[in-house]
């Protein structure tokens, strides 16, 4: 009876009750589609990288963030071409290469310098990340040539270097003697941002690398390609635990991508920017909620003076500003969630060209889940709080008072 | 013919004998000539690139064989107080500035230079290297005897050594050395300048081959033996200033 009550109660100004739930629904729409757009955002960045760098999981030994400053070759992780058969019998799993991070001396032969960088499985590295080659600036990638390097492009400036020149790298080995090698620079790395990078970075192929540093089969990391843009880095997790060997850590994707917590700031100003629309949105409902028990004293008092008690007087107050909240936020996803749909069929929203850049900018959206909970349960729970003061004033007005008034 | 093969084989196993000193009597009798027991040295160090001079050092050495040895850093201003500490395979640098101890590793350069921790700390050969007579060839006139020194375990720094030793009083002339993969590395001219350490080597000459136009010259300029040094001297903690 209450439900129904309250329900009704809330269409007897139909004019107010449609203005308060156009706020509610215009509040829903900008948390709904700044979601979908942070979400798009989030995801052309995810799979770009993904694409490009770090695969969407990578495994490596459990102590290889906290000691690898001190020990990256001890924090490796043996039997590498074992797990590999192992990771890719993982569903969903489409391939998986190792990854050795080496530094050492690299020289052409009168002058030498620092250096830091990756030994690659380069066969399977193209399969897990086949956007790769794009970010070769000079040359061409590693190719077939087990002795061929790739360099950062202020490397091979600072060592006067032209493609097909040869360098010997020097490496402090996993036991500790010294080793070389002789390899031929074949091209330069456009991803080498910093200048600091882009001076000191080398690249070349895993087997090549696992001799220099004498430790056959051990890389560093794995990193695993996946059919869809999701994580499954718990259940490798538990499979890869059940299996015993080295502790190992699985981390996705958003762990791997250099700067992808920022994700989580943009979340946390939709928020924000949620919380005080709905701050807005819950001064109109109380608004209302206050004309309407101003408007019905009368009517609280003989409810009263039939036997109605204070809490039924609070509960129908409460019921309708909940009521109120419950239809925005119905009808605001209805028409948020068709509005993200259709953007995102059509492609998304263009931007102009970043500063630097000519391409314009396209962000497609992806319906974010997050957002839609956060706003169904906000609407709610504003309408709800909303209608608290003056349900509490409505159910303590005297009915002989209120029975008296005009 | 069964005899003869006897004779030979006596032969060869008793040639090196026979005609002389095996190879690891050899590194081990230098070994002994350079090794220096409570001596306390006064070293300058200076560093070449493009073949200039670009920086001097002066050090203290203290050394109790090869297992012990301290280095302090007296000049230039900015090193001054810096020590090198080895006691057995650790070894540790002290920096006045941040009065803080480090422990390094023997394979890092030595202050900058192109000496390697481990080519001033560590003295003796024998330990960590079995050698081998290759022969004797001439080396800038005089007969030298030509040693091959191998690594007796993966750790140690370089895995082969070709040494150059002057036959006639056993004086080490010239140390090249190679890495696992058989790449000569650096090459160590060892030089007899002044008596100070009565015709034995004084100054040590490393250029690396990975850089041409640098090289290092350590040159010992004072030398105090039978030096007796308080155990506290070679102590890790003695190093840091008591706060």
């Amino acid at each position: 009876m209450f439900f129904q009550l309250a329900f009704s109660n809330i269409w007897r100004n139909k004019r107010r009750t449609l203005l308060v739930e156009f706020s509610i629904i215009f509040g829903i729409t900008v948390i709904v589609f700044t979601g979908a757009l942070t979400n798009g955002l989030s995801r052309i960045w995810a799979i770009s990288s993904i694409e490009e760098q770090v695969g969407a999981m990578q495994v490596e030994h459990r102590d290889y963030q906290k000691d690898h400053k001190f020990k990256p070759l001890e924090t490796t992780l043996t039997d590498s071409a074992q797990l590999i058969n192992e990771i890719e019998t993982f569903p969903g799993v489409t391939s998986a290469f190792g990854v050795l991070q080496i530094f050492g001396f690299i020289s052409n032969g009168s002058k030498a310098t620092t250096f830091f960088g990756r030994g690659l499985e380069v066969k399977a590295m193209k399969q897990t990340l086949p956007k790769m080659e794009r970010t070769i600036s000079e040359g061409r990638p590693l190719g077939e040539n087990p002795n061929e390097v790739v360099l950062g492009p202020r490397m091979a400036e600072d060592l006067g270097l032209t493609i097909g020149d040869s360098v010997m790298v020097l490496a402090q080995t996993l036991k500790g003697g010294l080793n070389m090698v002789e390899l031929v620079f074949v091209g330069t790395q456009k991803g080498s941002e910093s200048d600091y990078e882009s001076a000191h970075y080398v690249e070349m192929h895993l087997k090549t690398a696992q001799n220099l540093f004498r430790m056959k089969d051990r890389v560093s990391q794995l990193v695993i390609g996946y059919d869809a843009i999701r994580s499954s880095a718990v259940k490798l997790q538990a499979k890869l635990d059940r299996n015993g060997g080295t502790p190992l850590k699985v981390n996705d994707y958003t762990k791997t991508i250099q700067g992808y917590g920022i994700n989580d700031f943009f979340s946390l100003i939709s928020l924000v920017v949620g919380l005080v629309l709905f701050l807005v949105v819950g001064a109109g409902i109380a608004n209302t909620m206050f004309m309407s028990v101003m408007e019905r004293k009368k009517e609280i008092g003989t409810m009263k003076a039939v036997g109605a008690e204070q809490r039924h007087i609070k509960i129908l107050f409460l019921l309708e500003g909940f009521f109120i909240g419950l239809l925005g936020a119905v009808v605001g996803l209805i028409l948020s969630i068709t509005l993200v749909e259709v953007v995102g069929a059509i492609g998304g929203i263009s931007f102009p060209p970043p500063p630097g850049s000519s391409i314009p900018v396209t962000i497609p959206t992806v319906l974010d889940m997050n957002s839609v909970y956060f706003s169904l349960a906000l609407a709610m729970i504003v309408g709800t709080l909303a209608a608290y003061f003056p349900a509490a004033v409505s159910a303590r007005l005297d009915p002989v008072i209120t029975l008296r008034q005009d | 013919m069964k005899k003869v093969f006897v004779y030979l084989c006596v032969f060869f196993l008793a040639a090196p004998v026979l005609m002389g000193m095996t190879g690891e009597e050899i590194v081990r009798k230098v070994d002994d000539k350079m090794e220096r027991t409570g001596a306390l040295s006064k070293v300058d160090m200076k560093v070449f690139r493009k073949d200039k001079l670009r920086k001097t050092y002066r050090m203290l050495m203290r050394s109790q064989g090869d297992e012990k040895i301290l280095v302090e850093f007296l000049y230039p201003p900015r090193n001054k107080g810096e020590k090198f500490l080895k006691v057995k395979e650790h070894m540790w640098i002290y920096r006045p500035k941040i009065n803080k101890v480090i422990r390094i590793s023997g394979r890092s350069s030595f202050s900058g230079s192109d000496f390697s921790n481990t080519d001033i700390l560590a003295v003796r050969l024998d330990k960590d290297y079995t050698a081998r007579l290759l022969g004797e060839e001439d080396f800038n006139g005089e007969l030298s005897y030509k040693l091959e020194l191998l690594a007796k375990s993966e750790e140690v720094t370089y895995a082969k050594i070709i040494y150059w030793v002057r036959k006639k009083d056993l004086v080490p002339l010239k140390r090249d050395f190679y890495t696992l993969s058989g790449h000569l590395l650096k090459t160590l001219l060892l030089e007899v300048r002044t008596e100070i350490f009565d015709g034995l080597p004084d100054t040590l000459i490393m250029s690396n081959i990975l850089e041409k136009n640098k090289k290092s010259v350590m040159h010992f300029v004072g030398y105090k033996p039978n030096q007796s040094f308080p155990a506290k001297t070679f102590r890790k903690n003695s190093l840091q200033r008591k706060r």
